[in-house]
């Protein structure tokens, strides 16, 4: 009990609800709503007022997020992007969130009614809870467990299952093959962002978030080049975006496993897509961009949102420059670029935390001199192993198919023919 | 837990008491879905429902890090594989035939569930020497260097040491235990035999299932 | 970890190091046809590491155990990575010929079968049940992937079928070994062995306490998986025949081994006291007499040789564990051993016999590909040397004096009488005149049946020299069993 009170948000709530108990009392309250004996009601419903509170906040901030990647996208391709409702548009997700629930809600005959149905809320699910343990800022979080970030990993593997249940239950050719890549890239991904972590676990010492962000006196994108890289690849492959979308590859799969999902539950599908790039830049900012922490007099809370949005930015900035990749280049650099770079990431952080067990800032500093030569130096040795080269294009079979404007007179013979 | 942290837990008790019956019921329950259900597909998607409960029962015993590693090792990939080797077999929507053995298997299980039940309801755990409920991790811990100093490794890891005694010491005194960090230490010094033949074993699977991937069929003739 | 634990781990770590280096070995090498030499040159590592310890040549061997007691090194476990080395090199000889059909394939071939004998080494030195359960998982994993490596439709329900019951079996012996931990709070078997002792038994309930009554039968329900006893004997004849034969020589002989070391250890070093001797004792006779009787009268019908030799293999186990039911009613006597140094000197024995006929065998039906007992009719003459191997094999098997199968079931059974087990004795020798049909069956077909062809069989080489210094065993312990007893007794002094 005592530890769920030294939370401010659930205090503030319990013990407004609740008769006064000792507990509360110790900490002056007065009177309270509920009658005596009642405290399981209180406890029960302010477990569901906080739910409620950061459910809502999550939604808003996905809505921001929508106009936000819209007006972004726009500039990247020169264009105004979305403006007549409200001021800037920002009204204009609200407007799209409306008509997505007014829709006709159709599902395929054949389709597997009950795993149709639960998927697109198994999917919302997960995202939702990995923000009751991400700390906002000073004292505000909901819940500081002592594993937070393996709570993260773990949860979030679950949209895997709702991706792969989707896929099955619309019973559709292209879901099918949509839900089988969704496998193997989640499969495959998961292991270089786990072992990505395991860095800043060591130096931090801690697994619980409000402890790696206060161990951060250096951000650990600086300590940690290499976690930092192999986390934002892998979690960009976790959460479906570009360049890593294969699941619904619309050129491809036409939407992979959102196929046959219309209304509200494409709308939870949409949603999740958001949630989960809201959910994936504010690990990234606890665990390598120091979290909450900045200069006063700015409150902690707009530092995060601050470097959170660094990193959305990034991240739409990925989606619309980068192409989509095929699967076996996806399969590919995991397992064989990222997962050797965490393994030199994790040796490398090995060491030096044998050298010095708890880091003291000057130490933390030492850490980021090493950690970037050998980050480029593995870089460049395992691009050289990999095989990767520039493109080189075949100008000859490429000319047999198409015309190809080159400096050179045509040849001879191709200009008679025409 | 100790007696005084229970005090202060009363008024959570009984909503964690809910929780434990739902948990216990949805796990049950699951585990019955998955053998009965015709469609193969459910049966996987049950079974990780089932796995779920019981890492939500790990979370109410506090065992936050085996109740995460329950999750992600068995919801998010072991259920995520099956789901997936499903979807290349042929017959799932009727899939799952019963069984010729049904009623003896069943029976089977039944024996065994009463055998378990009845042993354990039978058995005087009480008696158990003089280990205690706080003693649970100590008796992993500190019990077979009783005392450290004479221990070989007192020298070498003379840290790891000082980490066992005081995770000891919050197990007597009664506070909340940190199992993430007691499973730690407990990998690297009591079991880190078994730790590192994991390792071997995973080696080997990954060695055993290329090789039947890669192997062409050949009967052995 | 200090030095001491490096010097303790040193025999297994080499072996699980041997596994690696073959895999590695086999992508680098452009001949791929020394791989299997150098696997058997290789086992010189950790027989080496093995002979330091019995000898204490190098490190300080003076405290056997390890890694927080977690494992040992004492003479009972040295004996058994002899015993496994010796059969995994004789087991690789004999297959090189074997190996040429899958020529992508050897290194990971002998890797699994290496990692799978790391695993037992480990098995039969662990001293602390979780350790002893991952072990046994890393035999049993290797040995899954073996079985099904020709992919047809009957290896792959020979790997299926091992799988599956393998993962039963696992199941349940974790659950017994969870009833002993909540009993006593320790996984360490020395603990076990002291809490039980300083915990007050119940009169009315068997074992002391009906929790340690399920935990022991559990733990050796999930043992007798591996020892092919009785209610688990169904995989037996399945995956001889469908897995890759120089496989089945290896499991008969190596994995059997390491179980019963591995059920020798937990039986007598954590549930060793006096009262509770009595308890298991009659258990495992029981299970030994239904093992023996049910393994020879399925026998009996058997047409396909490899499926008759697992079925021979199941009777074999139930002589053995006749040994292990033997427990004086005294402990500290001499007689108190006699029924483990019987068992030890049965499986030393039986793992010379054992190779002896299924090397023999192999050699055979790799040429001929007819795996039936008619088969083999008329090999006395297509080829004598193999043929006479396998029959003092096969005689030894039977239990005909002096073949070292004589002089062991002697041990046994003689041990039993000892510690009263007059009625298991009585079924054991009913049960050898049984098998004799069997046995004699197959020597018939060799010399007293006409052959379908009169083409001579020769035989590779290297299996031969592996056949015939395992058949040389059987007769030269069977006459001399003096230094094979004075190891097992020597074996036996932590018990």
């Amino acid at each position: 009990m005592d530890t769920f009170l030294e939370n401010s948000l659930f205090r503030n709530i319990y013990c407004n609800l609740a008769s006064a108990s000792e507990n509360c009392a110790a900490r002056g309250y007065g009177d309270a709503l509920l009658p005596d004996g009642l405290q399981w009601l209180a406890f029960t419903l302010t477990g569901v007022a906080i739910i409620g509170l950061v459910v809502n906040a999550i939604l808003m901030g996905v809505l921001g997020f929508i106009w936000f990647e819209r007006r972004v996208f726009a500039r990247f391709q020169n264009r105004v992007g979305p403006n007549r409702w409200g001021p800037f548009g920002l009204l204009t997700p609200v407007a799209d969130a409306i008509k997505t629930m007014f829709k006709e809600d159709v599902a395929p005959e054949d389709s597997d009614r009950f795993l149709y149905n639960l998927a697109p809320v198994l999917m919302v699910v997960p995202l939702l809870v990995v923000f009751a343990v991400i700390p906002f800022g000073i004292g505000t979080f909901v819940a500081d467990l002592n594993v937070g970030i393996l709570f993260i990993l773990a949860v979030t593997t679950m949209s895997g299952l709702a991706i792969v249940m989707a896929a099955w239950a619309s019973g559709n050719r292209l879901s099918i093959f949509s839900g089988l890549r969704a496998v193997a890239l989640l499969i495959s991904y998961e292991i270089p962002m786990a072992l990505s972590i395991l860095g800043v676990l060591m130096i931090s010492g801690s697994l619980a978030l409000g402890r790696i962000v206060e161990s951060q006196n250096v951000p650990f994108i600086l300590v940690q080049p290499m976690g930092f890289l192999v986390f934002f690849l892998a979690s960009l492959a976790e959460m479906n975006r570009t360049p890593f979308d294969l699941t619904e590859a619309e050129s491809e799969l036409a939407a992979g496993y959102l196929n046959d999902y219309s209304s509200m539950k494409f709308g939870l599908f949409f949603l999740a897509e958001f949630m989960a790039a809201l959910a994936g830049a504010a690990v990234i900012t606890t665990l390598f961009l120091s979290g909450w922490r900045g200069w006063e007099p700015v409150p902690s809370q707009v530092w995060f949102f601050l470097k959170m949005g660094g990193v959305l930015f990034v991240i739409i900035w990925i989606r619309f420059t980068w192409p989509r990749l095929r699967i076996d280049q996806m399969l590919a650099f995991a397992w064989k670029g990222l997962f050797e770079l965490t393994l030199v990431n994790l040796t490398l952080a090995a060491i030096l935390i044998a050298v010095w067990p708890q880091p003291t800032t000057t130490q933390l500093w030492m850490m980021a001199a090493i950690n970037w030569p050998v980050f480029f130096a593995s870089i460049w040795i395992i691009g050289k192993v990999m095989g990767v080269r520039p493109h080189q294009i075949d100008r000859t079979a490429m000319g047999a198919l198409y015309p190809v404007a080159t400096d050179e007179p045509a040849p001879a013979s191709e200009a008679s023919e025409q | 837990m100790g007696e005084p942290a229970l005090s202060g837990l009363y008024e959570v008790s009984r909503v964690v008491d809910a929780a434990f019956w739902l948990f216990a019921a949805l796990a049950i329950g699951g585990a019955v879905m998955v053998v009965t259900v015709k469609d193969v597909f459910k049966a996987a998607v049950f079974l990780a429902g089932s796995f779920l409960a019981l890492a939500a029962i790990y979370f109410l015993l506090q065992a936050e890090f085996i109740g995460v590693v329950q999750i992600l090792v068995y919801v998010g990939a072991v259920s995520i594989l099956i789901a997936f080797a499903v979807m290349i077999i042929a017959d799932v929507p009727g899939g799952s035939r019963p069984a010729r053995g049904r009623i003896a298997a069943a029976t089977a299980a039944a024996l065994m569930m009463a055998a378990l039940a009845f042993t354990t309801y039978n058995t005087n755990w009480t008696d158990i020497g003089q280990i205690t409920d706080e003693d649970a991790i100590a008796g992993l811990v500190g019990v077979y260097y009783e005392d450290t100093s004479t221990s070989p490794y007192a020298d070498a890891q003379g840290g790891t040491i000082r980490a066992a005694d005081e995770t000891t010491k919050d197990a007597r005194s009664g506070a909340l235990i940190d199992s993430t960090g007691a499973i730690g230490t407990l990998l690297i010094r009591e079991f880190v035999l078994p730790f590192e033949i994991l390792g071997l074993l995973l080696a080997a699977a990954l060695i055993g299932g290329l090789a039947l991937m890669l192997n062409p069929r050949t009967e052995d003739k | 970890m200090t030095a001491h634990d490096w010097w303790i781990i040193a025999p297994e770590l080499a072996a699980a190091g041997l596994a690696a280096l073959l895999v590695i070995a086999d992508l680098a090498l452009r001949n791929k046809r020394i791989l299997a030499e150098l696997a058997v040159i290789g086992l010189a590592a950790p027989l080496f590491f093995s002979l330091n310890l019995w000898f204490g040549w190098y490190g300080d061997t003076t405290d056997p155990s390890a890694l927080f007691g977690a494992i040992t090194a004492d003479r009972f476990a040295l004996f058994f990575h002899f015993l496994l080395i010796g059969v995994s090199a004789a087991v690789i000889l004999a297959s090189t010929k074997y190996l040429e059909r899958m020529p992508g394939l050897r290194g990971e071939f002998l890797a699994l079968m290496l990692f799978s004998m790391s695993g037992m080494m480990m098995l039969v030195s662990a001293k602390e049940l979780v350790a002893i359960y991952v072990s046994l998982e890393l035999t049993a994993l290797p040995v899954a992937a073996l079985a099904a490596f020709h992919r047809g439709a009957r290896s792959v329900e020979a790997g299926l079928k091992f799988l599956v019951l393998s993962a039963i079996a696992s199941a349940l012996l974790l659950y017994g070994m969870v009833y002993i931990y909540g009993f006593t709070g320790s996984t360490n078997l020395e603990i076990i062995l002291q809490r039980l002792n300083e915990i007050p038994s119940q009169p009315d309930q068997p074992f002391g306490s009906y929790g340690v009554l399920l935990g022991v039968v559990l733990i050796v329900a999930g043992f007798a998986f591996k020892m092919a006893v009785v209610p688990w004997q169904m995989w037996v004849p399945d995956v001889y025949e469908g897995s890759p034969t120089p496989l089945a020589a290896f499991l008969s002989v190596a994995s059997k081994a390491a179980a019963f070391a591995v059920i020798i250890r937990v039986l007598y070093a954590a549930f060793g006291s006096e009262p509770l001797t009595q308890d298991w004792s009659g258990l495992i006779a029981a299970l030994a007499a239904v093992t023996m009787t049910v393994g020879n009268l399925l026998a009996l019908s058997q047409k396909n040789i490899k499926r008759l030799l697992g079925y021979s293999t199941v009777s074999q186990a139930g002589y053995m564990l006749a040994g292990v039911a033997a427990v004086s009613a005294n402990s500290g006597s001499a007689g108190f051993i006699a029924g483990p140094q019987g068992v030890l000197y049965y499986l030393m024995g039986y793992a010379f016999t054992n190779l002896a006929v299924f090397l023999s065998v192999i050699a055979i039906t790799h040429r001929t590909g007819n795996e039936l007992i008619s088969g083999l009719n008329g090999m006395g003459r297509r080829s004598p040397v193999v043929a006479m191997l396998l029959t003092v094999g096969l005689l030894s098997l039977l239990g005909v004096p002096p073949t070292v199968g004589f002089m062991s079931k002697a041990f046994v059974f003689s041990a039993a009488v000892n510690s009263g087990l007059i009625w298991l004795a009585v079924i054991g020798v009913v049960n050898t005149a049984v098998s004799a049909y069997y046995y004699l069956r197959i020597v018939r077909a060799m010399y007293f049946e006409e052959p379908s062809s009169d083409e001579p069989i020769r035989a590779d080489l290297r299996a031969l020299a592996a056949t015939g210094t395992a058949a040389a065993g059987v007769a030269v312990f069977g006459i001399g069993p003096w230094f094979l007893l004075k190891l097992a007794e020597e074996s036996l002094t932590i018990l």
